[in-house]
């Protein structure tokens, strides 16, 4: 399976194989086949990439379905996560707040004077069909990391802290999909629309 | 976000099912700008279970092409014109079926003529997959086996039948679109090209 993928993607690099799990990377892209699972996963993807996504999509799940002879799928999944970046703890909170998702009391509450910080806001539609999980929250991300000491000449330590606010989403079918009416190319354009469409309400646009 | 205050705790009904993997993301967006997410996921879960195994549970849970493809916008050329085709295809061979009943040979006639003038563009969407182009290829052979004669009513039945699961199934295999190859045989059609047929027969193939 690997082997077709490769004559497609050339420049793709091995990650890590094990009988559960082989998993490979392109650039920024993840590809992972796992027991039960096949799985594309980007991280900070060019605006174009978002274009080619369908394309890719298309290409690694039909082989992927093809030479491990899936007949159906009992899930489909899209997952977008966006981060916007605060100067402080307290800006991402305010920033949170000002989107007037949930109500806060005002004055001292549980003996703190501070307004609340890393706030989380999560709903949930799930049918029998399809569903869709939507978190926003204010975030605070700590790296520390220090790199061994045969690396040292190379690599300064890492220590660093990032605030802002996450918008997660992730839309999914519930009821299982049979292969010949699946095309991963397309039912990624039609959940990137029903996403791109339906998270505006966090915005009120 | 943990909770600092370790207790047993119940499982989170706000787990994602689209796990994201282990890269931590790092990338940032700008205020006003609209720009790509910092993370995409698409995955597919499958446990490749027989068909045959969850056929009944499949019929009243199963996703219809409408519930998958939601969005007008988002389909591309070749499969939303094959959608509306194989609708009018459906509604064609229905009505042929229904004259049929009512013994009225010449309706019937008409409108299988009407089914077979869509083939041709239907054929145009076999980019949609290698299954798709191999069964409407073989309809447009199964009528141009019958050399202009009406398909009698078992044949109607079956091409009827072959129209749905395209409708259904744009995108299945070459294996099943075979399995349908068989089952318009059987009601006396030949869904193989002529010319097929006629290198086959002939010395050529042999050498």
């Amino acid at each position: 399976m690997w082997r077709s993928i490769q004559e497609k993607y050339p420049d793709i690099r091995i990650v890590t194989v094990e009988p559960s799990k082989t998993s490979f990377q392109r650039g920024k892209t993840a590809f992972v086949v796992e027991l039960k699972t096949a799985r594309i996963n980007a991280v900070d993807p060019e605006k174009s990439w978002m274009e080619e996504i369908p394309k890719v999509a298309r290409d690694f799940f039909k082989l992927t379905i093809q030479h491990l002879e899936i007949s159906l799928c009992d899930r489909l999944g899209l997952r977008l996560v966006y981060f916007k970046e605060f100067k402080d703890r307290e800006q991402a909170a305010s920033a949170f707040h000002a989107m007037d998702l949930v109500q806060v009391p005002d004055g001292k509450r549980f003996d703190v004077d501070q307004h609340p910080v890393n706030q989380q806001y999560v709903l949930r539609w799930e049918s029998e069909k399809k569903g869709a999980l939507v978190q926003c929250r204010a975030e605070t991300r700590k790296t520390d990391w220090d790199p061994p000491i045969e690396s040292v000449r190379f690599w300064g330590p890492v220590h660093r802290e990032q605030n802002g606010i996450v918008v997660d989403i992730d839309y999914y079918t519930v009821a299982p999909v049979e292969v010949g009416q699946l095309d991963m190319g397309e039912w990624s354009k039609h959940a990137l629309h029903v996403i791109s469409r339906d998270i505006r309400y966090l915005f009120k646009e | 976000m943990a909770t600092l205050t370790n207790i047993i705790e119940f499982s989170r009904s706000y787990e994602p099912r689209t796990p994201v993997g282990a890269d931590a993301p790092t990338a940032t967006v700008e205020a006003g700008e609209r720009k790509p997410p910092e993370t995409v996921t698409l995955a597919g879960d499958g446990d490749g279970a027989r068909l045959t195994e969850r056929n009944q549970e499949l019929q009243s849970l199963r996703l219809t092409q409408k519930e998958l493809y939601p969005a007008q916008q988002a389909f591309s050329t070749e499969h939303v014109t094959a959608l509306r085709l194989l609708g009018e295809g459906i509604v064609e061979s229905k009505r042929a079926l229904d004259a049929i009943a009512s013994r009225d040979v010449l309706i019937a006639d008409l409108e299988m003529q009407k089914l077979q003038m869509l083939l041709p563009e239907l054929f145009c969407c076999r980019a949609l997959g290698d299954g798709f182009g191999t069964l409407v290829n073989s309809l447009m052979s199964a009528f141009e086996g019958l050399a202009g004669e009406t398909p009698n009513t078992d044949q109607m039945r079956m091409m009827s039948r072959v129209l749905r699961l395209l409708s259904d199934k744009p995108f299945l295999s070459t294996s099943e679109a075979d399995e349908q190859l068989d089952a318009l045989e059987s009601v006396g059609l030949n869904p193989y090209p002529a010319e097929l047929m006629d290198f086959l027969s002939s010395e050529q193939s042999v050498r």
